[in-house]
């Protein structure tokens, strides 16, 4: 089996854009110990791909329904995960994948420090 | 203005420029960290040869874009790099920082002093790697690097702007060559010293600290940079620091300069290399070289250069180094050197062992382009010189087989002897070119011919000193580097008289 073959299986293995559990059992049954490890390895990566984090600086349920309703319009296909980190005293953090976008006061606090010429 | 001003001037102008605009960073999560490579997933806008930063303060470069991993090459050993530790973009080429501080001081290939010196001031990035200039801004080597030593200046003449190897086993005095041509570019009386940039790669460290001795001993190291990679140093850093080099070159180029650069050795290098190649697991080649080791060292030495006038019309003059296994200069990487570069001193065990020392091998050393740029001083004897050696090699291997020779034959193999004796020269003894050819001229007229040979090298020494004392004008008018006249002719002629009146 090859490469595009696993990524096939784990684009099979979603129903309606989520893991389906009972799809994941039957794939894991048929592959041999190599073959379910690349799986799993490519499972990990599907995941992070289709996973938004939302790092926020305080959890207010309001807030949350706000910003989720905002960022389902930009990234539709988008699984969104909500974390809370107090480091970046105001604003919000967004990872997507290897992309991080930087909206906190602590980012542009570091982007000062590292600016500074004096 | 004062100070306070000053400062607060800066912080206004740094507001001025101040955006707050969203950061937006690509990272990557190590997956591997094996002999200084890590794999890492996720930078998927990173590219190639740009360095990245891990989180525990360890900084690579990237070799290898792959379809999900990046290859990263590590700067320092990684012990702490583990997996699933983020590594991020840092937007930067390799590049090293170049200032007019780095003279007299020995650094490492990514700039940072190693001799235990300040701090040198942030000035200009210079990028490791760049193309070389093309034909346009080019123009044909004609200006002489005078390296002080006889047999080079006269038979293989370097040019500036030239490449010219320097091959031969270990322990033959190949670093001599070069280290004597850094200490010749001193005591240029009105002339700006070119400036000379030592790149030791895979070498000992005592190799290196006995180097920098040397030419801190001689006067030459406030003109000079060392950019040291010893052994001890991980493969990426030997790897980057002939380019390393190059990029300072490249700094004092663009301000219309003269640099010699000197590459010890690219064997090495060539080694570090395939080490790298190996462990990113790129396919092994002959030698299990990988298949661009050609254009490792093509890159490197294509940007030795003479710019022309409109472009400031400096120079780069590389010297690479090769260690031979046994004189096999038809070895991989021997040939691919020899077939970039514009010629090679060749030096040779069997002349080592005899006592010729530097021990240049004349039949095999060349240089392509150098003629063009040697004065017409020096043409005026050297072309007598090549064809009396011509001679004697061909003749001296010939009487071996026969005990009873012609008066006239005789006569060209003691020349001979002579010839190949005067070439000789002692290590870290550069002369000035006025004096060379006072020597190669003695020979040549036949005016060593009723000289004893073991006495050839005191006669040539105090002769030397003769004509500084009773005859400098000989000395100044051969320095301009015209043909010497009739009446310079008849005057080295009447202070040679003179002198084997004195000598014993």
């Amino acid at each position: 089996m090859n490469r595009k073959q696993i990524e096939k299986l784990v684009c099979l293995s979603y129903t309606k854009g989520r893991l389906d559990e009972v799809k994941v059992q039957k794939i894991s049954r048929i592959l041999s110990k190599r073959l379910l490890k690349e799986y799993i390895k490519f499972l990990k990566r599907y995941e992070q791909k289709n996973k938004l984090i939302i790092v926020i600086s305080q959890s207010d349920p309001k807030e949350i329904i706000k910003i989720r309703k905002h960022y389902e319009k930009i990234f539709p296909k988008k699984n969104i995960v909500f974390q809370e980190d107090k480091t970046l005293i105001g604003g919000i953090k967004i990872i997507d994948n290897d992309k991080i976008y930087e909206f906190s006061l602590k980012g542009i606090f570091d982007e000062l420090i590292n600016n500074q010429t004096l | 203005m004062t100070e306070a001003e000053e400062i607060i001037k800066k912080l206004e102008q740094n507001l001025s420029s101040f955006e707050i605009s969203p950061k937006v960073q690509n990272i990557g999560t190590v997956e591997t960290n094996t002999d200084g490579v890590v794999r890492a997933s996720g930078l998927s806008q990173a590219v190639m040869g740009e360095i990245v930063e891990f989180e525990t303060g360890d900084r690579g470069v990237i070799l290898n874009l792959d379809q999900d991993f990046v290859s990263i090459i590590l700067f320092s050993k990684g012990e702490k790099i583990k997996e699933g530790n983020k590594v991020k973009r840092t937007g930067n080429l390799l590049s090293v920082n170049v200032s007019e501080e780095l003279l007299g001081r020995v650094v490492n290939p990514l700039g940072e002093p190693q001799d235990g010196k300040s701090k040198i001031k942030k000035n200009k990035l210079m990028p490791l790697e760049k193309i070389a200039p093309g034909v346009i801004e080019r123009e044909p080597v004609n200006t002489p690097l005078k390296t002080g030593i006889k047999a080079i200046d006269a038979l293989i003449p370097i040019g500036r702007g030239q490449r010219e190897l320097i091959i031969g086993d270990r322990g033959l005095g190949k670093t001599a060559i070069a280290i004597d041509t850094i200490i010749n570019q001193r005591n240029k009386t009105g002339k700006k010293p070119v400036i000379c940039i030592y790149v030791a790669i895979g070498q000992k460290q005592s190799n290196i600290a006995r180097v920098i001795g040397k030419l801190e001993e001689e006067g030459a190291l406030s003109f000079s940079i060392i950019v040291s990679a010893p052994s001890s140093f991980p493969a990426t850093l030997q790897y980057i620091a002939p380019y390393a080099g190059c990029a300072i070159a490249e700094y004092f180029l663009e301000k219309g300069e003269d640099i010699l650069i000197v590459y010890d050795d690219l064997t090495k290098h060539a080694w570090a290399y395939r080490q790298l190649s190996l462990v990113l697991r790129r396919p092994a080649g002959r030698e299990a070289y990988p298949g661009d080791i050609f254009y490792l060292h093509s890159r490197l030495l294509e940007r030795a250069v003479k710019l022309n006038g409109d472009n400031g019309g400096g120079s780069i003059t590389a010297l690479p180094i090769i260690e031979t296994q046994a004189n096999d200069i038809s070895a991989y990487i021997p040939t691919n050197v020899i077939s970039i570069t514009d010629g090679q001193i060749f030096l040779q065990s069997d002349l080592f062992n005899a006592g010729q020392r530097p021990a240049i091998n004349i039949g095999t050393s060349v240089s392509r382009v150098g003629g063009s740029a040697q004065t017409q001083a020096m043409k005026s004897v050297a072309g007598k010189l090549k064809l009396e050696l011509a001679q004697y090699r061909e003749l001296a291997a010939f009487s071996q087989f026969g005990s009873e020779l012609d008066p006239e034959t005789a006569k060209l193999l003691e020349r001979g002897k002579r010839t190949s004796e005067i070439l000789k020269q002692g290590q870290y003894n550069p002369l000035p070119e006025s004096l060379e050819i006072l020597s190669i001229w003695l020979v040549t007229n036949g005016h060593l011919d009723d000289t004893p040979i073991e006495k050839l090298q005191s006669f040539e020494r105090e002769f030397h000193e003769f004509v500084k004392r009773s005859e400098p004008k000989i000395l100044d008018f051969l320095l301009i580097g015209e043909k010497p006249s009739e009446e310079i002719i008849k005057r080295m002629e009447k202070a040679v008289s003179e002198f084997k009146k004195i000598f014993k």
